[in-house]
């Protein structure tokens, strides 16, 4: 507690509230422009804190990601197209709304459920984090490794459609991370000579490129789309009635999102589709879902926005980040010389509980913004992509030449988004690349550490029981999506039978 | 889709013998390490050979296609407007090169009239530079013009 009064009395400095709000509304209009993700837009605007100190820094990026994360619904009601892909269940329910002259209500509905998933994941979060950071610190090599192997077969579980595609992208990650000295004998790994290789790809000009210079090739290939709001947009604060309704479903949403935040791997898009789903099967009348209902919008608003609070769990305690958001937040805080994990809670608490009630008040800022200033946002959703794409490409390359001042950054980043432009095409995720990245030297130098540790004896992994449940739980995330093909084969079979 | 799933996966097979190969030549260290490091790369190559091998598999039992289209007018444009850029970027430093990048690219994404290009070609990237660097103190260079400043 006393932790959590002096983060509060940190935040109450001018310069701090400013870069919320800021963070906030440029995340809201990042998150409303379709084209524009919050994993973009958190990767485009990192380059405006490297020369902030790490809680001013941290403060923006935290608004953008709460932002962003919500303001996805704006476009996904009003025009049909979500803004980022977390807003995707959103349109099920909300554009019916739109449809019959209500986008207000719909705004004002997944404003409200936004505001209770972000608010309560960030309870959870200040809850948790403190006895997981302490549970944490008897990690050692052998959990490390096995942890980062759970994130890693994440991957598998979450690919959906294209699961082969999917893992060949994280085995890509992992070989890209391979780059660069050897962790534990120093030898140079695919450097091919070249002293800038030593030290590996830098991980944010690579993030840049797969999710912002990959989404400019994609626009130049779409070409130029007229958006337009064409309904005004009234009566926002959510009646009575329409909040006892989202009640229920957006307490049980802001958990789910929360628990899907937490799992290494696993986003806000499917926190809300998992959250939209629940909602259906829980509910009384479930037919009535995709005709603009009041629980279609706040079960995947409340479930998106859970993910917020819920995704800092392992990336401050443990050092792995929840989603591919927090994988960006996790390379900030490495550039200002933090190492995210167990440490972090004992060594610069002053941080962590700034955040902790930055996030809290980040929360706050996004509801009020979404209910008075939900005019402009609408007006931002017309801005048309021949100036916007432009105007990210240019953001790319400062960027990217910013964290070093080096132009072969820019070549990387230029390199790997036409990587991801081609990826995209033919149905192949990017971010099991990142959380590779990420993940990968984690999972390598633990599992060389620890071998070395046990003289070379792989029962060290098992004999311990932290990393035996690790390793199981990867097992088991390895084996779902086969067991889940079985199954669904099995019931198609039986609804063709009885047809 | 097919064609192009196939092609990419015949690349990450020649990928991943490439890095087999490479990684057969790193030196194992004496010492009582257990593995070297050319191990991890060698398996991970493995995996995505076999990844890739599985995908090609999973293609050809499909039937049904999606036309894919990579390479429009734009997207060749732009690729061009790209590359320029970074190699007028070491004479001209980021603002100048930047402005005649974004000028192209408004053009070719569809801004038609002339106010629009200049207007938001010269706003932009001027607008970004004074933020980077007044505000935030990232110096950002001027190219051959440096020495003038």
């Amino acid at each position: 507690m006393d932790n959590l009064l002096f983060g509060l009395t940190n935040l109450m400095n001018i310069k701090y509230i400013l870069l919320i709000i800021g963070g906030v509304a440029g995340g809201i209009s990042i998150g409303a422009l379709p084209g524009l993700t919050a994993t973009m837009g958190v990767a485009l605007l990192l380059p405006l804190t490297f020369g902030m100190e790490p809680i001013a820094g941290m403060l923006l990026l935290v608004g953008i990601y709460v932002g962003a994360i919500y303001g996805g619904s704006i476009s996904a009601i009003l025009i049909r197209t979500p803004g980022t892909p977390a807003a995707a269940a959103t349109v099920f329910d909300g554009n019916e709304f739109a449809k019959r002259g209500e986008g207000g209500r719909a705004i004002g509905i997944s404003t409200t459920a936004s505001f209770i998933g972000g608010f309560i994941s960030t309870v959870a979060l200040i809850t948790i984090s403190p006895t997981l950071a302490k549970f944490a610190l008897k990690f050692s090599a052998p959990e490390y490794f096995a942890l980062a192997l759970f994130g890693l077969t994440i991957i598998a579980s979450i690919s959906g459609e294209s699961l082969l595609k999917g893992l060949a992208s994280g085995v890509i990650g992992l070989l890209v991370a391979s780059i660069g000295l050897d962790p534990m004998t120093g030898f140079p790994r695919f450097t091919f000579g070249r002293s800038e290789l030593l030290q590996g790809f830098a991980f944010i000009p690579v993030m840049i490129g797969l999710f912002a210079v990959s989404q400019v090739f994609a626009n130049l290939s779409e070409g130029f789309k007229k958006r337009k709001v064409d309904q005004k947009v009234t009566r926002l604060i959510p009646t009575k009635e329409d909040l006892k309704k989202m009640l229920p479903v957006s307490l049980r949403s802001s958990l789910i999102g929360t628990f899907i935040g937490a799992i290494p791997g696993a986003g806000a898009d499917i926190a809300a589709f998992v959250s939209y789903n629940e909602a259906k099967r829980w509910s009384k009348h479930p037919e009535k879902f995709g005709t603009g209902i009041v629980e279609g919008v706040a079960a995947p608003e409340s479930g998106n926005n859970g993910v917020t609070g819920g995704a800092m769990i392992p990336l401050l305690t443990l050092g792995v980040p929840g989603d591919a958001v927090t994988a960006i937040l996790l390379g900030a805080l490495t550039l200002q010389g933090l190492q995210p994990g167990p440490l972090l809670f004992k060594d610069h608490g002053d941080i962590v509980y700034t955040i902790f009630i930055g996030l809290l008040f980040a929360n706050i800022v996004m509801l009020v913004m979404g209910l008075c200033g939900i005019k402009l946002f609408t007006k931002i959703v017309s801005v048309p992509d021949y100036i916007l794409t432009p105007a990210v490409f240019v953001l790319c390359i400062v960027g990217s030449y910013a964290i070093n001042n080096n132009f072969l950054d820019v070549v990387v980043m230029l390199a790997f988004g036409f990587l991801g432009y081609m990826m995209q095409k033919i149905d192949m995720p990017a971010s099991p690349i990142v959380l590779a990245l990420i993940l990968g030297p984690m999972a390598e130098s633990n599992l060389r550490r620890a071998l070395v540790l046990s003289e070379g004896d792989w029962s060290i992994f098992v004999t311990s029981p932290i990393s035996l449940t690790f390793l199981i739980f990867s097992a088991v995330s390895m084996a779902w999506p086969i067991f889940r093909k079985v199954y669904e084969g099995k019931m198609d079979k039986r609804v063709q039978a009885k047809m | 889709m097919r064609r192009a799933s196939l092609i990419a996966s015949v690349i990450m097979i020649l990928l991943s013998i490439g890095i087999f190969l490479e990684a057969s030549t790193f030196k194992k260290a004496e010492a009582a390490i257990a593995e070297g490091p050319g191990f991890y790369p060698q398996l991970l190559a493995s995996t995505l050979a076999i990844l890739s091998l599985l995908i090609i598999y999973n293609t050809l039992r499909k039937k049904d296609d999606v036309k894919l289209m990579f390479f429009n007018k734009r997207v060749v444009y732009g690729t061009i407007i790209i590359i320029a850029y970074c190699i007028i970027f070491n004479f001209l430093g980021f603002a100048l090169s930047s402005i005649i990048a974004m000028a192209f690219l408004v053009k070719i994404m569809g801004g038609t009239s002339w106010k629009t290009i200049i207007i938001s070609s010269t706003v932009i990237p001027v607008g970004i530079y004074l933020v980077f660097n007044n505000l935030l103190q990232v110096p950002l260079p001027w190219g051959i013009f440096e020495n003038f400043l």
